[in-house]
């Protein structure tokens, strides 16, 4: 673009200088011209000044005749010649002696030293004054002789020529060339020095401007008349020449023209055009470039941000994605919700399904969580708090339910602080909370049998110990300890041990209620501890179904086991009033059922094996 | 100064038709004033001769010759001045200057001259022949057609200042003055002698230049090449500045009649041969 405005400038100031350097090389021949004809002029005029003193001086003589040389003096002593006529060396009478065929000068006026050392010289002798004087003679005109040095006819040392009328015999009128020589009696003439005339023309020259006259048409130095004194600086930048016939006579004159006219004709040099066309053009081209790049280096920045916003959304998309988080973005007034893929994906629903709305949002909250969470995000918007950090569970497509975090703050508000928009993130955390889950129950389990601990088995006895205290219930607890488990553990492994203390949970966990609770608090020693409406009598029929579900034989990593074990039971409040009496009393019923063959339980009665 | 007196007339033999009321007034008394009532209505036709009235004259050829002061223009100012009864006051003049006193009104008349749409605005003219214009250039010029001389730019041009010619001449000149080809000159012995001298490679002619060309020298080194455009009419020239209107239509019936009665022709016949005369008067 630069390159085409500087191109598109270039051109457009070449065509303008050109068209300039045309126009003022035309104005400049047009002034030359005039100055040409102005000169050619004033030197017509000038001729045509000094015919007419001749004339003067031809009526003065067809008045007076010849022969008033005194007449003639005072006439020409009344004419104003000054500086008007400069170069006039005078005026002056040549008769026409035609018996010799001479023509002696008789009278020169002003009569002065130097016009009288002219008198008596026949200008008929002169080859440059002879045909002058015919053709005035036989025109009856003012004839001009060719150019030749005055000192010729004693005028003193200068480039001249005569100026010739010719004086016919009084009242005679003549018509034809032959009545003009018949006629003929002298020549009314005036010296005329060349350089004088023509210094008063020099002087009205315009400036740069050179002037030669050359007598004929051939401008050479032989035959000059005149030349100013100026030469043209640095040689003629226009040259033109015109011819003036005057008098019989061709006069060639050249007129030269140097770098000095051009400025005098008011013209400027339009080269300044294409030189402030080429600057204006290189500006502009600086300019459009300037422009150009600022727009492509605005683009650019604009470019470059944009990527790097991009780059940081992608940064955070990523971060977040790859936290397994998803994006959603609530437009509160027009309830418009954007989710990114993952937050979809948490949800449930396909990549390509549009946004869902915010009650399908809702519906899809497990019933328990669903007002807390509205009421949360209601403080959130309301202004109650920065921000959002909630657990619910959400349906998980199978019937199931899932555990989310979301997470969210109110990012733009209006000028009454209604939210506008709300920002935020969901998290899927169904592991982490299966994990918690598993770290609590192995808190308070058996990890091999998956039975409660002891502490967790006392937890759960003091508070049904409790419980049954406030109304008055009753518990039952039995303490088990299998027979010769260590004699097992020691001939067939530790796996096949723990193997048989896994199937004993389990058929302890199948012999009582659910609400009942198993636990193991020792190598081989279990506990179980009944809540509910508990008799002794029916506490009797589990520590039975226990007693057999445990002796019915088992196959373990290819041994076949029998198993007993020895049971003891206490009652609340008959055989113990806390914790430590009834342990007791149940830890007391199982030794004395060991000691009495092992098949002894209850509180200490024998029901046989 | 040349001055043509009607009052001379009267010393020549001529009818009393060729007489000025001046000259009946004086010479002829009472019964001349007798014959004047005879001619009253005509000369009531005629120009105005209140006062005296400027001609001038520009040497060229034929025309007018300063040397012999002779030529057809001289023959017609004769003629005008005879016919109207008025007094001419004749000069001679370089043709520019002609041109500028038309103008300016200093002067009332010139003869053989050409129209152009600037000089229209100042000059009426009166038309009584008309002629063609040719080249006249230097055979080392080496010119086939007219066009060549334009195409090569060392040729120049001489021409009379102030000169116009025929349509295609005009162009020529106009061109060249552009490329400063033209060399202006006052008068036509100048053209010639540069042309001889190799100045000039070219001028423009009219059958008037024709007797120079009779010269042996000249037809030696020249060739004459046709501009090839109508023949342009020539006439008297008259200043609208100086002269009204009516005055102008009674000067151009004056001359009508010099055509008509082939005064005219009779004058051209003096100069050119019969056929070239007669062509030149019938336009």
């Amino acid at each position: 673009m630069p390159l085409l405005v500087m191109a598109a400038g270039l051109a457009l100031s070449l065509g303008l200088w050109q068209r300039e350097h045309a126009e003022a090389q035309a104005r400049l021949r047009l002034g030359f011209d005039a100055s040409l004809r102005e000169a050619s002029l004033r030197v017509e005029q000038r001729m045509a000044a000094h015919e007419l003193l001749l004339q003067g001086v031809q009526g003065f003589l067809h008045a007076h005749g010849l022969q008033d040389p005194q007449g003639l003096r005072l006439y020409v002593d009344s004419l104003p010649l000054g500086a008007d006529f400069a170069g006039l060396q005078g005026l002056g009478l040549a008769e026409w002696r035609a018996a010799p065929g001479r023509a002696p000068m008789i009278q020169l006026e002003p009569g002065v030293r130097r016009n009288l050392a002219a008198l008596g010289v026949d200008l008929m002798v002169d080859p440059l004054i002879r045909p002058a004087l015919e053709l005035a003679r036989d025109s009856g005109r003012m004839a001009l002789s060719d150019r030749f040095d005055l000192q010729g006819i004693k005028l003193g040392k200068q480039v001249g020529f005569l100026a010739l009328l010719p004086v016919y015999a009084p009242k005679l009128a003549p018509q034809s060339v032959e009545e003009r020589r018949a006629a003929l009696r002298a020549w009314v003439v005036a010296p005329v020095a060349m350089p004088e005339l023509m210094a008063s023309l020099y002087g009205e020259l315009a400036p740069g401007l050179r002037l030669e006259l050359f007598s004929g048409t051939e401008p050479r130095a032989a035959q000059r008349l005149f030349a100013s004194e100026r030469r043209p600086e640095g040689g003629a930048l226009m040259q033109g020449q015109e011819y003036l016939v005057l008098g019989g006579q061709t006069w060639t004159l050249l007129l030269q023209a140097d770098g000095a006219f051009a400025p005098a004709q008011g013209l400027q040099d339009a080269r300044q055009v294409l030189a402030a066309g080429v600057l204006a053009s290189l500006l502009l081209s600086l300019l459009s470039w300037a422009l150009g790049s600022s727009r492509e280096r605005a683009h650019v920045l604009a470019q470059d941000m944009t990527a790097a916003l991009r780059r940081s959304e992608q940064r955070w998309a990523f971060a977040l994605e790859g936290a397994g988080d998803g994006i959603w973005d609530w437009e509160i007034p027009s309830q418009k919700l954007s989710t990114s893929p993952r937050w979809k994906s948490i949800m449930n629903l396909p990549d390509a399904s549009a946004e869902p709305n915010m009650s399908q949002v809702l519906a899809s909250i497990h019933g328990d969580d669903r007002m807390r969470v509205q009421a949360e995000f209601q403080h959130c918007l309301d202004g109650l708090v920065p921000a959002v950090a909630l657990e619910y569970r959400i349906a998980d497509g199978q019937g199931g339910w899932r555990w989310v975090l979301v997470r969210g703050t109110v990012v733009e508000r209006d000028a009454q602080q209604r939210p506008l928009r709300m920002l935020g993130t969901l998290s899927d955390i169904q592991a982490r909370r299966e994990s918690e889950e598993r770290v609590r129950f192995m808190a308070s389990h058996d990890p091999l049998t998956e039975l409660a601990n002891r502490a967790h088995f006392q937890e759960r006895m003091n508070y049904s110990l409790a419980n049954a205290r406030r109304y008055h219930e009753t518990l039952g607890l039995i303490l088990l300890d299998l027979d010769r488990f260590k004699p097992i553990n020691d001939q067939f492994g530790h796996a096949v041990g723990d193997q048989l203390l896994q199937t004993v949970a389990k058929r302890l966990k199948n012999a009582v209620r659910e609400t009942d609770t198993v636990g193991r608090i020792g190598g081989d020693e279990f506990v179980v501890l009944l809540t509910g409406p508990v008799t002794r009598d029916s506490a009797q029929v589990v520590a039975d179904k226990i007693f057999n579900q445990l002796a019915m034989p088992m196959e373990i990593a290819g041994v076949h086991l029998e198993l007993t074990c020895s049971l003891g039971l206490a009652i609340y409040p008959e055989d113990g009033q806390d914790e430590l009496s009834l342990t007791k009393a149940a830890d007391d019923a199982m030794y004395r059922n060991k000691r009495a063959g092992r098949a002894w339980m209850g509180n200490g009665e024998l029901r046989g094996p | 100064m040349l001055v043509t007196r009607l009052a001379y007339s009267l010393a020549l033999p001529g009818t009393v038709a060729e007489m000025s009321r001046d000259g009946i007034k004086n010479k002829l008394g009472w019964a001349g004033l007798l014959l004047c009532g005879a001619m009253a209505a005509h000369a009531g036709d005629g120009p105005d001769c209140a006062r005296a009235l400027t001609l001038a004259l520009h040497d060229h050829g034929l025309l007018y010759s300063a040397e012999t002061s002779t030529g057809i223009d001289k023959d017609i100012a004769d003629e005008l001045a005879r016919r109207s009864g008025c007094r001419l006051h004749v000069s001679l003049m370089a043709r520019a200057r002609i041109w500028q006193l038309i103008e300016s009104g200093g002067l009332d008349f010139s003869l053989s001259g050409i129209g152009s749409p600037e000089r229209d605005k100042f000059a009426a003219f009166a038309w009584y022949f008309s002629n063609k214009y040719y080249l006249l250039a230097r055979r080392d010029a080496q010119l086939q057609r007219i066009e060549d001389f334009e195409r090569n730019p060392a040729l120049k041009l001489g021409v009379i200042r102030a000169f116009r010619y025929s349509e295609s001449a005009n162009r020529l000149v106009d061109r060249l003055a552009e490329q400063q080809r033209v060399i202006q000159s006052s008068g036509l012995s100048a053209l010639f002698a540069a042309l001889g001298s190799g100045q000039i490679q070219a001028m423009i002619i009219e059958p008037f230049d024709y007797p120079t060309l009779d010269s042996a020298r000249i037809r030696e080194f020249s060739q004459i090449l046709e501009f090839g455009d109508k023949p342009i009419p020539h006439g008297l020239i008259m200043s609208r500045a100086s002269l009204s209107e009516s005055e102008q239509g009674k000067w151009r019936a004056l001359v009508e009649s010099m055509l008509r009665d082939g005064t005219v022709q009779r004058i051209f016949e003096k100069y050119f041969k019969p056929d070239l005369a007669r062509a030149m008067v019938s336009f």
